[in-house]
């Protein structure tokens, strides 16, 4: 954990009241400045002549990396400072890698479907991060060898009992994050062997990948484990700092043209996924209106009026919508059908639609409302 | 960091105890979680796909069956209808399954149903669920049956600690109650209610008497609602439909247990198999 500025103070002349109390001489004005400067690595210790060789230790200490980073070309495994993704976000995604095996009759077959998997959910692509080959002479582009994986300067955690395999998993990372322990810096890895029950594969790969794999190894490929795998690896490793809002702006879905449907919606981010992933998957192009409505859902943003008829007109204009489009229909969740008559005396160009009230009725309505 | 660290409060019922477990890390029972196994038994035909090809019956007394036999440690009867019309019906169902059940129940209805099934339980059960809007209603009931009530906040930690306070004033007793923050099934917004389950066992652990209760998730169903867990229609990466579906159920409970969930909510006997696999 690192030390706050107050931690810090308390250990200069400032917060012991000595004769050297502010002394300026390190260039801040007082003892507190220097502190905050401190915790912020915005200054050096050695500034400061009075301090005591126990605090430059302790800030050589809170100076250290929790968990170094190890790269491969363009994959960065570990650099993981905290323990809960509330606390400050976590730096790298838990690397998922595939082993092939030349030995096996089929792995040929295989590599062409590691290779071949992608998946794309909410603007992100994802494919398998990492493939390792086994008993292979050549050198295949793309892909390392087995001793150049077992080289890399990462510990491997043993998979053999879940219990002890989580245990070893949280102590690591807590000898880092808290301690600093050196000995516990190494991003760590799980190599999952072949195994017959998948089911279980996934509960434990997803597990590990919580708390606290950097690095899931498998020797089994699925393309449904390795897509919920990833997909709760997107879940994970969002930041949280981030408000729960999107972007206020018109979001385009399988490329939308002058004729295309429009979806409106606020700007709060799980409405907004929800809707969007099922636009997505509508597979007829679509625009979408985010209204700003400052992360709130629809019917929250309404009763707090920060979804008005005004703002959606605003919204409008400033996107140019009318001129963008010849569509002249609009689609509002059906939380809001209330609003119909005030939207359309504000917006006299486009006729309101009422649609459904969950984002999984959105497919549905299309086709047996809007369409007909 | 020098605080006092405690444990979580215990909630029992009959001879199933949860929570109880310690802030270190490494505590043995931070990975003892007890799985419910819910059934929609008022209208069994409305479950997801899987489920029901896995069951092969629309029949309440052979799902009841299934559930005994299956690994689950709490039965969930969910009364998945929202008429009160059918109240008489709900509560005659009930009647006929009581004497059939050995399990520990949990009973999920529509505030309004809920009470007139309480009425009818022959013994202490998990009631679900209060909320800001109906706990008026079903806390005197819960207090009357000695029932253990959820408690459902809307993915906020202030909210759930003001409702823990206005349920015990009305002399629910603190040990009678499980959180459930509520969560966003995998890929919906599932970190939101992972890292606020976090954030609660934090404050547990830091002595909050209004926080330090099991926490309950009902993560099954939010995940198997989800378009990837129910549609047949995804590129050829998204892999086989069937074993998807049942991963979506089992990646997010074993992401809500790692959360520190106590009580995991699901709704497939495999994906009970498979998380209870793991606790031996």
């Amino acid at each position: 954990m690192n030390l706050s500025g107050l931690q810090i103070f308390k250990h200069l002349p400032g917060a012991k009241k000595t004769e050297n109390t502010n002394c300026k001489q390190c260039g801040s004005p007082t003892c507190m400045a220097f502190a905050l400067k401190l915790a912020k690595n915005q200054a050096e210790i050695e500034s400061c002549k009075y301090a005591s060789q126990e605090l430059k230790e302790i800030i050589v200490q809170n100076r250290k990396q929790p968990q170094k980073t190890v790269e491969i070309d363009d994959l960065k495994i570990g650099g993981e400072n905290v323990l809960y993704r509330h606390e400050k976000t976590f730096v790298n995604k838990t690397a998922i890698a595939v082993v092939i095996d030349t030995k096996d009759s089929d792995w040929e077959k295989k590599l062409k479907r590691v290779k071949d998997f992608e998946i794309s959910r909410i603007n992100e692509k994802f494919k398998v991060d990492l493939i390792i080959i086994k008993n292979s002479k050549e050198k295949i582009e793309g892909i390392i060898s087995f001793e150049e994986f077992s080289k890399l300067p990462l510990r491997e955690i043993k998979e053999d009992n879940f219990e002890k395999t989580v245990k070893k998993l949280k102590k690591t990372r807590m000898k880092a994050v808290l301690e600093k322990d050196e000995a516990y810096s190494e991003p760590v890895y799980v190599y999952f062997k072949h195994q017959k029950d998948l089911n279980n594969l996934c509960a434990k790969a997803s597990y590990y990948l919580c708390k606290y794999a950097n690095m899931l190894v498998f020797e089994d490929f699925d393309e449904a484990l390795m897509a919920t795998l990833m997909t709760l690896r997107q879940n994970i490793f969002t930041d949280p700092q981030k408000p729960l809002q999107v972007e206020s702006k018109i979001y385009e879905f399988n490329n939308p043209g002058k004729d295309s449907i429009i979806f409106m919606t606020t700007n709060f981010a799980l409405t907004f996924y929800a809707v969007a992933n099922e636009l997505e998957n509508l597979n007829i192009p679509s625009y979408l209106i985010v209204t700003p409505a400052e992360g709130m859902s629809v019917l929250t943003a309404w009763s707090a009026e920060k979804f008005t008829a005004k703002i959606v007109a605003n919204t409008l204009k400033k996107f140019h919508l009318a001129e963008k489009v010849k569509t002249r229909k609009i689609i509002i969740p059906g939380l809001l059908a209330h609003m119909k008559e005030e939207l359309e005396e504000e917006i006299p160009e486009f006729e309101i639609v009422v649609g459904s009230i969950e984002a999984y009725g959105i497919g549905d309505f299309v086709k047996k409302d809007y369409f007909v | 960091m020098k605080e006092k660290l405690n444990k979580i409060r215990t909630v029992k019922l009959y001879d199933l105890k949860t929570g109880g477990e310690g802030a270190s890390e490494y505590s043995e029972k931070n990975l003892h979680h007890l799985y419910v196994l819910e059934i929609p038994i008022f209208n069994p035909d409305n479950n997801f796909e899987i489920v029901k090809d896995y069951f092969k019956t629309n029949n309440p007394k052979k799902l009841i069956e299934i559930a005994e036999n299956s690994m689950c440690d709490i039965i969930g009867l969910n009364f998945n209808c929202e008429d009160l019309e059918d109240a008489a019906k709900a509560q005659e169902l009930l009647k006929e399954l009581l004497p059939l059940i050995n399990k520990p129940l949990m009973i999920r209805a529509f505030a309004e149903l809920l009470i007139k099934l309480a009425e009818i339980l022959d013994r202490e059960c998990i009631l679900a669920y209060a909320d800001e809007n109906n706990y008026k209603k079903i806390v005197p009931y819960a207090i009357k049956g000695n029932h253990v009530l959820v408690i459902k906040t809307p993915i906020d930690i202030n909210l759930a600690k003001e409702m823990n306070i206005l349920t015990s004033d009305m002399g629910l007793r603190l040990d009678k109650i499980l959180i459930d923050t509520d969560t966003g099934g995998l890929g919906y917004g599932l970190e939101y209610g992972y890292s606020i389950m976090e954030k609660i066992k934090l404050e547990g652990f830091f002595d909050d008497e209004y926080l330090n209760m099991p926490l309950i998730s009902f993560i099954g169903e939010e995940s198997l609602k989800t378009k990837e867990a129910k549609s047949k229609k995804f590129p050829k990466s998204w892999g086989d439909y069937k074993t998807r579906s049942l991963m979506f159920e089992i990646a997010s409970a074993s992401a809500i247990a790692a959360a520190g969930a106590n009580i995991i909510v699901l709704n497939h006997p495999e994906t009970i198999r498979t998380m209870k696999g793991l606790q031996r």
